[in-house]
């Protein structure tokens, strides 16, 4: 069995942001801060129409492609994850491959999965190449939540932000990479996050288009994202620190083994709680909300990339990804880093188009 | 904790003019009601002591359900 380590990453986010002074403007500067005392959230980037998540995981993948020499054509595997497709049908995994200009002996993939992408998408991965299906895989994950989220929805326009992240996984023969994933669900609570309409479930109609104002500065459409933001909170909060406990339990590890607990950045508070209930130390934490919001299926890979960028990541450190969210699904995944560590290159992260 | 003082917390976290709210009253009807702060309110019941559990979590409409959380889990010691 091959092992599998990422090799490179790079993230994209679009240029717009949209700050709590301009959310203040919609919805009132108190509704705004309790949003913002809860989440820690002060400015998100949001695409614009022209934007989608395939564009900017076509942007981070290109750039990383390109600042490594790496010819397109020698990569045999992709995987996007997303809940944002650019359609129905075909998978946009497909219209990333042609974009790409990927060979046609390729692996393609879409996951329809936002928050917990990064341990799905990146097993996925490490399978086909531990079973030498595949030798360079481009795991992209990329969501433009802002889209299904109605701009006068202040408990989910104040959260969300759109943005795309993209990983190299190759094989290696060294004793570094993913040592291990785990992964759970409690699907009782699938209806807490939900887009009630627009699949083969609940058409679009004229009467799924209606607007009702369901609370103070709450405004949707049946066409639109929903939270049960109590239900998710306590998930969260409730399952999460058991299922890492019961992971690294079962990996035969400890924290003391790992030197960086990412979380998928939902929530400042619930991060806080996250943390506090594992016993990670401070200096094992990371955060990287604040400037973006919750970017869904990018947020892990993003805030594991930014770490990476700002020095947090040392050669030969292990670092431990939990994402969690819609579903209710999770997933732990626990990475050993090389020699060297590709992180991101000089290019900007921003955006542009052409 | 008291029945009182577990209404303080919950009138404190969501932002209620006072605490001076029937037990059945749903928080919505309340004036100040603003959803996020249940997410306040559920950080501060957890430091108090009090974990909603997820089940119950989506479901909380008023303070009954907030009192029949904390009765089963035993963290009242006076209950009018």
């Amino acid at each position: 069995m091959k092992q599998a380590t990422i090799t490179a990453g790079h993230y994209c986010l679009p240029p717009y942001k949209l700050t709590n002074e301009e959310l203040e403007e919609r919805f009132g500067a108190k509704a705004v801060a309790s949003v913002t005392k809860m989440s820690g959230i002060q400015c998100r980037r949001i695409a614009s129409e022209e934007i989608t998540a395939t564009d900017l995981a076509y942007t981070a993948a290109n750039r990383m492609l390109e600042s490594l020499n790496i010819d397109p054509a020698t990569v045999d595997g992709l995987i996007f994850a997303s809940q944002t497709p650019d359609h129905p049908i075909p998978p946009s995994s497909s219209i990333l491959h042609h974009r790409l200009g990927l060979g046609k002996a390729c692996f393609t993939l879409d996951i329809s999965i936002g928050c917990p992408a990064f341990p799905y998408a990146c097993s996925v991965a490490e399978s086909l190449i531990a079973t030498e299906k595949c030798s360079k895989v481009l795991v992209l994950m990329a969501d433009v939540v802002s889209r299904y989220v109605n701009a006068n929805d202040r408990s989910l326009a104040a959260l969300h932000g759109d943005g795309a992240a993209a990983l190299l996984l190759e094989a290696t023969d060294r004793e570094y990479g993913f040592k291990g994933f785990r992964f759970g669900a409690e699907s009782s609570g699938w209806e807490h996050i939900v887009v009630p309409a627009g699949g083969a479930r609940l058409a679009c109609s004229p009467d799924t288009a209606l607007e009702k104002n369901v609370e103070p500065g709450v405004t949707r459409n049946a066409q639109q994202l929903a939270m049960n933001g109590p239900a998710v909170f306590q998930f969260s909060i409730s399952e999460i620190p058991n299922a890492v406990d019961q992971a690294l339990h079962e990996l035969e590890l400890t924290l003391d083994d790992i030197d960086l607990v990412i979380l998928h950045q939902a929530n400042r508070t619930m991060l806080e709680l996250i943390y506090k209930r594992l016993r990670v130390p401070p200096a094992k934490q990371f955060y990287f909300i604040e400037e973006v919001g919750n970017l869904a299926a990018a947020s892990s890979p993003v805030t594991l990339l930014e770490a990476m960028r700002r020095g947090k990541i040392e050669p030969h450190s292990t670092t431990m990804v939990v994402s969690f969210g819609n579903g209710l699904n999770w997933g732990v995944s626990i990475h050993k880093w090389g020699d060297q560590i590709e992180s991101l290159n000089s290019a900007s992260f921003e955006y542009a188009s052409g | 904790m008291t029945t009182d003082e577990l209404k303080q917390i919950v009138a404190d976290s969501m932002a209620f003019p006072d605490a001076d709210f029937a037990n059945d009253t749903p928080f919505r009807e309340i004036a100040g009601y603003d959803s996020v702060n249940m997410l306040i309110m559920l950080v501060d019941l957890e430091d108090a002591g009090l974990h909603i559990p997820t089940e119950k979590a989506g479901q909380i409409q008023n303070f009954e359900n907030i009192i029949a959380a904390a009765k089963e889990q035993g963290v009242l010691d006076h209950t009018p």
